[in-house]
């Protein structure tokens, strides 16, 4: 694969199903080595382009590229370089989860046992259990052992924390996919959707924000957390003018004032400034305020 | 507000129920109404294997559809639930009974089977169709045993009827009195069974297959903490076979019933069981096909089967091939053993009829069939109940009709004008008639597994997909029954 190559190439992808446009002209490039979040809200078309990437559903138009091949033409080629955990796991239920490893090692040309091993123990999986007797978290855990294993170049998880603890959630995203990424820097690349965006705050290198099919955003993290910044206000009087342009009010109480800056907080800082306020702080936002803050019709333009 | 919820409920399990209501009466009519030779007889079976359906997918639908959690929790009594389940079930099964009452009444003679023939049937449906459903977790499980087990039960009188009291009027009657007590027994203690488990009913849905062997006959599962890679397309093998478990169990449980009774038997009960047979022969076939591509969808692992790295089309070709494998083996080699081992002449000689090239074309192309539909369908049941008027309905509405009408054309306009055919010798034109029927259905077989092919790589069923094929498969038939009634007619 050439340096250059990104890992996905999504151009102008196009899927309906019927008379709904689930993806309309999506536009995305992963470069290998990458952690990349995938947001959207529920319905907006993210597990469509997952399904097309993986030649699980066709594009009704559009180009879909892994590892610059197509994954319709050069299906095995793709698929073993893959890995891939859906938002619902199923495995077949007459398998243990020691049949169930070995089932899917079979199939694959790299399985790294010591991984396995301290995978299958720190989620604290019985080898010797029938997957039918396995609780939703579990099974995303099996999954996700069984992702991680083949230590493939590409890994794909389609809300893989919705069924899992807390505890195991947290060191899930922390160490095993850092670990998975850290085990061959510049060469693994993840690419992750997800409704908890927080839960991978740390991880994420670069994120796209996708809506109604469309891609509303598309942003480094560092970038996206320079240019997003909350500023906080206090003034000494309730009823202060403010000049709000190019903000986005989040919040007014009394003296207090809350608001949203896109790439311009020198210029709206200097403004407040201007007004000697008590107090004037501001912070980067979150990459899940940065996403409520792109999709959430309520905050109106001050 | 009770009346409202009560409304509300018969009316969500009634549209649940409808389709396959309707796919049982489409059965029916393509068995019967179509008046082809060899569908004739087939409209009981078909009857038989809808209202097991409708027993079935009144539970299995919760399983299949992963909504028994939400039934269960919602605020109203099991009893009640259960209660509104059972009257949609009832009157589903009423309208299938007008409709096979209507087709008996056109088809056959012997009216005083014809309450027994229908009744019956309706009782081990809505008796035992729900609670063997809620103990296989299956409803593909549920709708083969409530064919599969009454069959049997049936046999058993044929054989304890006649050998205890030969064939006279009073045996006759004594027998029929015999079905009636056993059916009504069988369906009280389902119900009873049903309605307490249902009370108990815990949410497990999803679950799958609950059927399993003895543990003193199971493999131990490797306790062994590494890895231990087998060969890929073994492992695709192994896992065909294990999504017909449901299969096995039907052909185990009715070759060792058939073989029983006929070892002991009478010309009455040799008739029985190749009527068991009859029935058993494309049901195994279809079931092969109908579980192997949606009972993956079903489980939820056709996406990760799909993503192993073995290009799908070779992962379709060893279910392809393990599946007509089966139903050779199972459809067409269990009978014929169960027959040459049978004790009885004419049992062994009834057998016997189904030990043909012809039978074993059917028993494949059944298999392909189903197969088909069930790349397209979201379970097991429905891929069945789909297959079963679409198979038996297209000889009699498609091929029947075309090849009597292109053969009268061709006599008229061709043979009556001084046609002198091609000159060949008679073993020549059997070879080349041959040729061209094979290749025919050589080509059907590739089209079919090639659209099925391109269904189960998808995890999208859009319906114009379905309706372009439908089209494409609807011509190609027809082009097919055109070539090789021309080349009957011509080469000759």
């Amino acid at each position: 694969m050439a340096a250059e190559q990104p890992v996905i190439a999504i151009d102008r992808l196009v899927r309906r199903y019927g008379r709904t446009d689930a993806v309309n002209g999506l536009d995305l490039r992963v470069r290998a080595g990458r952690c990349y979040g995938f947001f959207g809200r529920n319905g907006a078309g993210k597990t469509t382009t997952i399904k097309c990437l993986l030649n699980l559903l066709r594009p009704t138009s559009g180009r879909v590229a892994v590892f610059g091949l197509d994954p319709a033409r050069h299906e095995v080629d793709v698929k073993a370089r893959l890995a891939y955990v859906p938002d619902a796991v199923a495995f077949y239920p007459w398998m243990t989860v020691r049949e169930t490893l070995d089932y899917f090692a079979s199939f694959r040309a790299r399985w790294n046992e010591q991984t396995e091993r301290a995978l299958v123990d720190r989620f604290r999986l019985d080898v010797r259990q029938k997957t039918s007797a396995l609780s939703k978290g579990q099974r995303t855990q099996l999954a996700l052992v069984a992702a991680i294993c083949p230590e493939p170049e590409l890994l794909v998880l389609d809300e893989p924390t919705s069924g899992l603890d807390p505890i195991v959630r947290r060191e899930f995203i922390q160490t095993v996919i850092g670990a998975y990424q850290e085990g061959d820097p510049g060469r693994r690349t993840v690419f992750v959707s997800t409704h908890l965006i927080s839960e991978f705050e740390g991880l994420i290198d670069e994120f796209t924000i996708i809506e109604g099919g469309r891609s509303v955003m598309t942003l480094d993290a560092d970038t996206a957390r320079e240019r997003y910044q909350k500023i906080f206000a206090r003034f000494s009087r309730d009823d202060e003018p403010v000049d709000l342009a190019g903000a986005r009010l989040l919040r007014r109480r009394g003296r207090e004032l809350e608001i949203v800056v896109n790439g311009n907080a020198t210029d709206v800082m200097d403004r407040l400034k201007a007004q000697s306020p008590e107090m004037l702080t501001s912070e980067a936002l979150t990459l899940e305020e940065i996403f409520v803050a792109t999709l959430q019709p309520g905050l109106a333009e001050a | 507000m009770a009346g409202r919820t009560l409304t509300a409920q018969f009316a969500k399990e009634a549209r649940a129920l409808a389709p396959v209501c309707l796919a049982g009466l489409a059965t029916i009519a393509a068995a019967s109404l179509l008046g082809a030779r060899w569908t004739s007889g087939l409209e009981l079976p078909a009857f038989f294997v809808g209202v097991a359906a409708l027993g079935a997918w009144s539970i299995g639908q919760e399983y299949s559809q992963r909504t028994l959690s939400s039934l269960l929790a919602q605020p109203v009594r099991r009893e009640r639930i259960f209660a509104v389940k059972l009257a949609a079930l009832a009157a589903m099964l009423l309208a299938l009974a007008a409709f096979e009452v209507t087709v008996l009444g056109r088809t056959r003679e012997r009216s005083e089977y014809r309450l027994t023939l229908v009744a019956v049937p309706l009782l081990w449906s809505a008796g035992v169709g729900p609670w063997l459903t809620m103990v296989a977790r299956s409803a593909v499980g549920g709708a083969v045993f409530t064919v599969t087990l009454p069959a049997l039960l049936m046999i058993l009188i044929e054989w304890l009827g006649p050998s205890k009291f030969d064939h006279t009027t009073e045996a006759d009657t004594g027998r029929l009195a015999l079905i009636w007590g056993a059916s009504a027994a069988w369906c009280a203690a389902g119900t009873v069974f049903g309605w307490r488990r249902f009370m108990r009913l815990e949410a497990i849905d999803g679950g799958g297959v609950d059927l399993r062997l003895p543990a003193w006959l199971v493999v131990r599962a490797s306790e062994q903490r590494g890895v231990t890679r087998r060969h890929p397309y073994g492992l695709l093998v192994k896992k065909e076979l294990r999504l017909q478990q449901i299969t096995f169990a039907v052909a185990a449980v009715s070759a060792i019933g058939t073989s029983f009774v006929a070892s002991r038997a009478s010309a009455e009960i040799a008739d029985a069981a190749r009527v068991v047979t009859l029935i058993d022969v494309p049901l195994v076939a279809m079931l092969i096909g109908a579980l192997a591509s949606a009972e993956e969808r079903r489980l939820g692992t056709l996406e990760s089967q799909l993503l192993v790295p073995i290009a799908a089309w070779k992962q379709w070709t060893v279910k392809a091939g393990v599946a007509v494998a089966l139903a050779i083996a199972l459809a067409f080699g269990l009978p014929a053993l169960v027959g040459a081992m049978s004790a009885h002449v004419g049992f062994r000689a009834g057998l016997a009829t189904f030990a043909h090239p012809t039978m074993l074309t059917a028993i494949v192309m059944l298999t392909i069939g189903s197969l088909y539909v069930s790349s397209a369908c979201a379970s097991g049941l429905w891929a069945l109940l789909v297959s079963a008027p679409l198979v038996l309905g297209t000889f009699p509405a498609l091929i029947s009709p075309i090849m009597s009408a292109v053969s009268a054309w061709l006599y008229r306009s061709v043979l009556s004008r001084g046609y002198r055919g091609l000159g060949l010798t008679p073993h020549d034109r059997t070879l080349l008639v041959d040729a061209v029927y094979w290749g025919l259905i050589a080509a059907t077989t590739c089209l079919l597994l090639g659209l099925g092919l391109r269904n189960h790589r998808t995890v999208d069923r859009a319906a114009r997909r379905m309706i372009l094929q439908g089209i494409l498969l609807a011509a190609s038939v027809v082009t097919a029954t055109i070539l090789l009634s021309a080349a009957v007619v011509l080469i000759r």
